[in-house]
């Protein structure tokens, strides 16, 4: 991939962004209520905020969990869930959470709440690449509960220097999500809450950022095609996870990372190399990877790392006795099997013979936190900053270990574009070391009817609390 | 082999020899006639196979001509050529392969790079040499045979297909619609259920599709795509084996149903054929042993009734002449009995009466010798009287011969008896004998111990006090022998026929009654006294009685 290429996505973000600056311009003329009606086009998610490893998963779980705070555009941070954080010692944050807001089914939401939502992402069972966000905590977060010090207050220590930890706490996968006796669905706290009809979301009343514009959300669970039919007769306003040729819209921030994860023990130490030389990244999100897909050459994606492309590697010869390998990859997303298939058919040609196998998101997870796979195809959504979204990455490529030294370094580094700079070294000088394959990063891409304005919040996920109907 | 068996096996064999001389005729006609219909259904199948085979060819070059002719294909050219590359372009190849019907589309550019693969979408971009080959080809050639990469569990896979090229120009853009249908899994299972042979398609030294089951032995036929692959159909002909063996099976038991009924036919038809004549054969075996008079019942007609009849009345004229000759010998035997007694009594008549006469010459003559001649007269005729009573006590005793009462005897036990009751030898004479034990004889001991104390006293006397005389019992044929040998000068030929005649005697002061005494107790028990002349020289008397039935 060029940096001309990398440019000229600069500029579509760009310019989609603009198109919606007049929406955003029109927003004197905001009016409240309306039903949005959302197609979904993929299957439905895991009722588990940190395994929405796709933009429309996390778009979907946004309407209805959110977390202490929400990363805004312009690198602003919102307190959602929080009514005020703040720093409390050059290692301490003091929390409070809102007063009067209720979770259906699990009460008044409590600090209680938020420590067992986070304790989750360290428990073996659902472990998570996402618990590199709380690592800098003293205990590396698995003892929240001893951070609890009233029902609505929480202070949080740190083990090392991490300014950046607000901005890690603002992740979609920290989201508040408690489990309810009622059923095995979490419940949340977020602009919308769910009525009896499963395909039916009211409004919030009760949500800390005030109430939604739309009165309703109604979600209708179809395939692509059938979507996009629908928004063409007038019937959906908003397609999530299918670009339409007239009425695409992505995000301005391409934060969904997709690497290759690889067993270096299983597929030979030329494996890297191996793979450089065969697959094009150009090629691949230009064919295979989703619309709204950037190549990825660093560990950390365009957004938050300028890319420079590598050389490109020479050919490398065909392995006469390459060990036969399974990629997993998951099922729920079409894109990675043709990305997968890629894959194959490249390395084929180097003598690699690599089964593909499809397996669910939970499963994809437990396989990686086992350790259990030759190949994995895993995506993850970045925090907005490098030094955590690097801390992401070294989890994600199975160096919880190597956090200790790398976090800390990183963190003692006072000024943020310093941090920031530090964070971008590391990540180049780790690439290498990890086995860790960036492959291309992503962006929400949804298609929307005209009438109505949809923003992007800072993450890159649409703010449907923020949706309004157009006026005539 | 009696006459019964061999006409239930005459009846088999007429059975048997017609079945066994049509069976190999029908087999030969029956296999014919299989192996036609065998033949023509896979001539038929392969038509069919080069038919379906024909469709493929013709549905890949209508699927690419229709495709080149499409809204579709226009657009894209369009877009290839306004180097628009369209976010569906990875599925537009698979998306329209599959309504298409076929198995193969590629979308190649000028330079035989992939634009849009529906077979292997993960092509795209890369060159495809084998399949731009078939593009390059000159128009109207019917479809090429050619290897395809197609999606494998582990990776792609070869397999091969028949394809066809058409172009799709826009402007100074040339897109290549390369379409076709592979020679895999699903053709030979099309193939297989559409001629029920085994499908297998082979290419690169291996086999990459197989359909079906043909269970050996196989008819193979093959349609060759030169130079990357073969189709073998396999034809089973084990219904044919099997029908062929059904048919056989079913002549085999026919025939040994057919088999089994002449058996049991003939069998009836001997029995009924073979009655009179086992009567008959009965009936002779009773009038060998003696059963004169004997007759069989007429109920039969014909050659059998005649042969009968027949029977009966040989048997009654044989009782007739034989109680007339019975009554002649039974004459003849008194007037010889007469004769010899006449004789024996004439002999000693002579000296009583020239006794008498002497006497009484000397004493009409006054003979002072009168004393001395009655007293020698007297003598004389008293060892004359003596003598005719002793022919006449022999005489008397055998006209009086007891009838015996047979008894269960053991003759080792009874031979050892008679051999110690017999009385002190003479130095020179050496005894030696062979019995054998565990067998009984019925018979009347007093009498079968006269007949051995009279063959040893013969025996003593033929060896003069010097030789050999052997006892012996053992096992007969007929029953149980016990045999006496002597050592001496044996009876001359000339003599054997008589010994066992009453009046037959060498000795000089022999009777003439004691062999035919023997003989006669032998005949009472059912058995014989015969003599033989051993090669070693000497006498063997041997008195063969039948045995009785073990307990």
């Amino acid at each position: 991939m060029s940096s001309a290429r990398v440019s000229i996505f600069a500029a579509a973000a760009a310019f989609a962004h603009s198109l919606w600056v007049q929406p955003a311009d029109a927003a004197a003329r905001a009016k409240y209520g309306g039903t949005l009606r959302i197609a979904f086009t993929g299957p439905e998610a895991p009722p588990d905020p940190s395994l929405a490893d796709a933009p429309s998963d996390a778009a979907m779980f946004r309407m209805s969990y959110e977390g202490l705070c929400r990363w805004q555009r312009g690198d602003r941070l919102q307190p959602v869930l929080a009514a005020e954080m703040a720093q409390a010692g050059p290692r301490a944050w003091r929390i409070s959470l809102v007063d009067g807001a209720k979770m259906r089914g699990a009460g008044a939401l409590t600090a209680h709440h938020v420590a067992q939502s986070w304790t989750r992402l360290s428990q073996q069972a659902t472990l998570s690449p996402y618990r590199a966000l709380l690592y800098p905590l003293r205990g590396e977060g698995r003892q929240l509960e001893g951070s609890v010090f009233s029902p609505s207050l929480l202070e949080l220590s740190t083990s090392f220097a991490w300014p950046d930890l607000l901005a890690s706490l603002c992740h979609p996968a920290l989201a508040v999500a408690v489990p309810t006796r009622a059923s095995g669905t979490p419940t949340g706290l977020g602009p919308f809450v769910s009525t009896s009809r499963d395909e039916l979301l009211e409004q919030n009343p009760n949500f800390p950022l005030g109430r939604p514009y739309a009165d309703r959300l109604k979600i209708a669970f179809v395939n692509g095609r059938r979507a996009l039919r629908l928004l063409s007769l007038g019937q959906v306003d908003i397609v999530l996870g299918e670009a339409d040729k007239t009425a695409s819209i992505r995000s301005p921030i391409a934060l969904y990372a997709t690497y290759l994860a690889f067993k270096p023990e299983r597929t030979g130490a030329e494996f890297r190399g191996d793979f450089e030389s065969a697959v094009d990244r150009a090629q691949l999100t230009q064919f295979f990877a989703p619309a709204a897909s950037v190549p990825m050459f660093n560990l950390l994606p365009p957004a938050l790392m300028p890319q420079s492309a590598t050389a490109a590697s020479p050919a490398s010869k065909r392995r006469a006795s390459a060990p036969p390998l399974t990629l997993l990859y998951d099922q729920a997303l079409p894109e990675q099997r043709l990305v997968a298939e890629r894959i194959q058919v490249r390395l084929h040609d180097l003598g690699y013979r690599i089964a593909l196998k499809p397996v669910s998101r939970s499963e994809l997870r437990n396989r990686w936190a086992l350790g259990q796979f030759d190949l994995m195809l895993h995506a993850v959504l970045m925090p907005p900053l490098p030094a955590p979204a690097l801390a992401v990455a070294i989890e994600l490529a199975g160096g919880h270990q190597l956090l200790a030294s790398e976090l800390p370094a990183i963190g003692a580094e006072p000024e943020g574009p310093r941090r920031e700079l530090k964070a971008r070294e590391r990540a180049m000088a780790l690439a290498a070391q990890l086995p860790l394959i960036p492959l291309y990063a992503q962006s929400a891409v949804l298609s929307a009817s005209p009438r109505w304005y949809l923003p992007f919040d800072g993450q890159g996920l649409p703010d449907f609390d923020d949706a309004f109907a157009v006026g005539e | 082999m009696r006459l019964r068996t061999q006409l239930a096996l005459a009846f088999a064999c007429l059975a048997i020899v017609p079945l066994a001389l049509v069976l190999p005729w029908a087999l030969s006609n029956l296999r014919r006639t299989l192996t036609q219909g065998f033949d023509a259904r896979v001539a038929s199948a392969m038509i069919a196979a080069q038919s379906v085979l024909e469709q493929v060819s013709k549905a890949s070059t209508v699927g690419a001509e229709e495709l080149a002719d499409s809204p579709a294909l226009e657009d894209f050219a369009r877009e290839v050529h306004d180097g628009r590359a369209a976010p569906s372009t990875t599925t537009l190849g698979e998306r329209l392969m599959k309504s298409r019907g076929l198995s193969v589309l590629s979308l190649l550019d000028s330079q035989g790079v992939t634009l849009s693969s529906g077979h292997l979408p993960a092509r795209l971009g890369d060159r495809d040499p084998t399949l731009f080959a078939a593009a390059e080809q000159p128009p109207g050639r019917e479809p090429m045979p050619v290897m395809v990469e197609v999606r494998g569990d582990a990776g792609p896979l070869r397999l091969p297909a028949l394809v066809a090229a058409r172009a799709v120009d826009y402007g100074d853009t040339r897109v290549w619609v390369v379409a076709g249908t592979l020679l895999d899994s699903r053709l030979a299972e099309e193939l297989s259920r559409l001629t029920g042979a085994e499908v297998t398609i082979a290419g690169s030294g291996s086999t990459l599709a197989h359909a079906g089951a043909a269970d050996p032995p196989n008819v193979e036929k093959t349609i060759d795509f030169p130079p990357i692959a073969r189709l073998t159909f396999a034809f089973s002909r084990a219904p044919q084996v099997s029908a062929e063996r059904g048919i056989l099976r079913a002549f085999v038991l026919i025939s040994g149903l057919g088999l089994l009924l002449a058996v049991v036919a003939g069998w009836v038809v001997a029995r009924h054929l073979t009655r009179p004549l086992e009567a008959l054969t009965a009936a002779t075996r009773e009038l060998a042993a003696g059963s004169l008079g004997v007759s069989v019942r007429e109920d039969s007609s014909g050659e059998v009734g005649d042969l009968v009849a027949s029977f009966n009345r040989m048997s009654a004229e044989l009782k007739s002449v034989t109680e007339r000759l019975i009554s002649s010998e039974r004459t003849a035997a008194w007037q010889e009995v007469a004769r010899r007694l006449a004789h024996e009594i004439k002999n000693p008549l002579t000296p009583i009466q020239m006794s008498l006469e002497t006497l009484a010459a000397a004493r009409g003559g006054g003979s002072a010798e009168f004393d001395r001649l009655f007293n020698e007269g007297v003598k004389a005729m008293l060892e004359e009287v003596e003598r005719l009573r002793r022919i006449v006590d022999e005489f008397s005793r055998f006209a009086r011969l007891p009838k015996p009462r047979l008894a269960a005897v053991d003759p080792a036990e009874l031979v050892r008896q008679v051999l110690a009751l017999y009385p002190a030898r003479a130095e020179g004479v050496r005894l030696k004998t062979e019995i054998s034990n565990g067998m009984t004889v019925q018979a009347d001991r007093d009498l079968l111990t006269q007949v051995l104390m009279n063959l040893l006293k013969n025996a003593d006397e033929a060896i003069g006090g010097e030789g050999e005389i052997a006892v012996r019992v053992r096992r007969h044929p007929d029953g149980v022998a016990l045999e006496v040998q002597d050592s001496g000068p044996g009876v001359p030929a000339e003599h054997r026929s008589r010994v066992f005649e009453p009046d037959f005697t060498t000795k000089p002061d022999g009777s003439g009654l004691g062999l035919a005494i023997a003989s006669r107790i032998c005949q009472e028990h059912g058995g014989r006294l015969e003599l033989d002349a051993p090669a070693g020289g000497g006498a063997l008397f041997r008195l063969v009685l039948p045995a009785s039935p073990e307990r």
